[in-house]
């Protein structure tokens, strides 16, 4: 065994730098991690070896590894590593890890990285996610992310403490976001969020507060194909502020924290709100508008109607004074001539009329002196005798006269004494056997007297006799 | 007036009487039946409207108390 080893430490006198992937790794209570490297050819291991990295120097090279990589050392990753070749006589030959080269690895994951980038772009799943259109309100959200991460805790808190109160029904699907069982942890919640009756508006997935290690899950080809074909649009919040997993550009939209994400889903909210608003307001003032359009055509016809109306009547009436006008003078004018004919008429006839008047008069005239000259001539009588006659006459008319007097005297006396005029003044007549009683020596006491008065008579009887004084 | 009439028929109506007196196509005898109908017609259409104004600002200010 001596000599094997003799053999071997001078064969292999010196260190070596060797790719090779690791294949599986544990790290013992005391500190010292255990490697198991492979090499390959396709999917075909054509080496494999055990390496040891001392607790002496583990921290060193872990802590250099992260820094350069921001990854933890982890089973598939390819390594370029220093080693040195052991023989032990008890656990046989080994590998001794020296040194870890970061940048070769750092290098080899931009490698697969790109690779990674280069076929889903190939398979069209690059962009795939992005032809979702965002629901105007997102409501419904499925959250995949550790319920323990920080970034979980961020995120529930700036959605739901929102100043516009917004309120989101939110559903998580935990899952693993780091380490090896990430990867399958992932697919497995986003299939779950496919899985419910829910139609979410969005899938977010979301990765603890500071920490940018660990990343190297969110470049895996597997989870970012599926995570491209889900069925809802899927907002990122998992990188750092410097650099972007693969995931964040297959993402629809990629936020670079949970908060972001919180944000972005409280803004595009807040946006349809104001949208809405907007709408409203346009819906009130085009409302106004046409109300206020109605209200002055109403005010313009009733006005329009008025004056139209107005004016209407008033030409109308100008119309009839005017024919009234014309009535007037077309008549005056009318009667002018007529009333000119009609006093023309007027004078002639009293013209003429005159004319006959006097042609008659003249005719009487003629006529009365032809007369008086034919009685003339029948009678002709002297100037003197005619004198005479005449006083003869007037002495006729005279004794004429005397009689007709005395006559009326006469009638007048008769008036006067006939007896019935007498009664009329009081007087009354007694009778005695029908004869008038005319002294009261011719009666006795005892006796009936008939008394005529005026108006009838009465029978009375003679009670006493009185003679004159 | 009909009842039944809508909003868009009235003004129509009107709009058609404001034509015809404007184009001075009326006659006298048919004038006040016609100013008469534009007056019914206006203030249905009035009311019309303030029922709506009405209606819309209580709509709005319940939207607004929200």
């Amino acid at each position: 065994m001596d000599e094997v080893n003799f053999v071997i430490r001078s064969s292999f006198d010196q260190s070596y730098w060797v790719v090779a992937e690791l294949a599986n790794v544990s790290t013992s209570p005391r500190g010292h991690m255990y490697m198991e490297l492979v090499e390959k050819s396709g999917n075909q291991i054509i080496a494999k070896a055990r390496a040891n990295l001392w607790s002496s120097r583990r921290g060193q090279i872990v802590a250099a590894f992260k820094d350069v990589t921001r990854q933890s050392i982890q089973t598939g990753m390819k390594l370029l590593l220093q080693l040195s070749v052991n023989f032990h006589n008890v656990y046989g030959l080994s590998f001794q890890v020296l040194d870890i080269d970061p940048a070769y690895s750092l290098g080899e994951l931009e490698r697969q990285k790109q690779e990674t980038i280069k076929r889903l772009n190939e398979e069209g799943l690059l962009d795939f996610n992005k032809q979702y259109v965002l629901a105007p309100a997102l409501q419904n959200i499925a959250i995949i992310s550790s319920e323990t991460a920080a970034g979980y805790q961020d995120f529930m808190n700036q959605l739901t403490s929102n100043k516009h109160g917004f309120t989101f029904n939110t559903q998580l699907f935990p899952a693993l976001m780091q380490g090896e069982q990430a990867v399958a942890s992932i697919i497995a919640a986003l299939d779950a969020s496919e899985q419910t009756k829910i139609d979410f508006d969005a899938v977010v997935i979301i990765r603890g507060g500071g920490s940018n290690l660990d990343l190297a899950c969110f470049d895996d080809y597997t989870l970012n194909a599926r995570l491209a074909q889900s069925y809802f649009p899927l907002l990122s919040g998992i990188g750092h502020e410097r650099d972007q997993s693969v995931t964040d550009m297959i993402a629809h939209t990629r936020l670079k924290t949970p908060t972001a994400v919180a944000e972005f889903i409280i803004n595009h909210n807040f946006e349809f709100e104001n949208t809405i608003i907007g709408l409203f307001d346009q819906i009130f003032q085009t409302t106004r508008d046409r109300i206020d359009e109605e209200k002055y055509f109403m005010e313009r016809s009733s006005r329009l109607i008025a004056e139209y109306s107005q004016s209407l009547i008033a030409a109308e009436e100008q119309i009839l004074r005017q024919s009234g006008f014309d009535i007037s003078k077309t008549s005056s004018v009318l009667l002018h001539k007529n009333g000119l004919d009609i006093f023309q008429k007027r004078d002639q006839i009293k013209y003429l009329s005159k004319r006959k008047t006097e042609k008659t008069d003249d005719q009487i005239k003629l006529t009365k002196n032809q007369l008086v000259r034919n009685i003339k001539t029948l009678f002709p009588l002297k100037e003197s005798d005619l004198s005479e006659q005449e006083k003869e006459l007037l002495k006729i008319n005279l004794l004429i006269d005397n009689h007709k007097y005395k006559l009326n005297q006469l009638k007048q006396f008769i008036k006067l004494s006939n007896p019935q005029n007498i009664l009329k003044k009081g007087f009354s007549i007694s009778r005695q056997n029908g004869r008038a009683v005319t002294h009261i020596s011719h009666l006795k006491t005892e006796e009936i007297l008939e008394t005529e008065f005026f108006d009838g008579r009465i029978e009375s009887k003679i009670i006493k006799q009185k003679d004159n004084e | 007036m009909s009842k039944r009439i809508t909003y868009d028929q009235a003004l129509g109506e009107l709009q058609d009487i404001v034509a015809e007196i404007e184009g001075e196509e009326i006659s006298i005898d048919e004038l006040s039946k016609k100013v008469k109908r534009a007056a019914e017609l206006l203030k249905f259409c009035q009311n019309k409207l303030r029922q709506t104004e009405e209606d819309v600002n209580k709509i709005l200010s319940q939207f607004d108390e929200k």
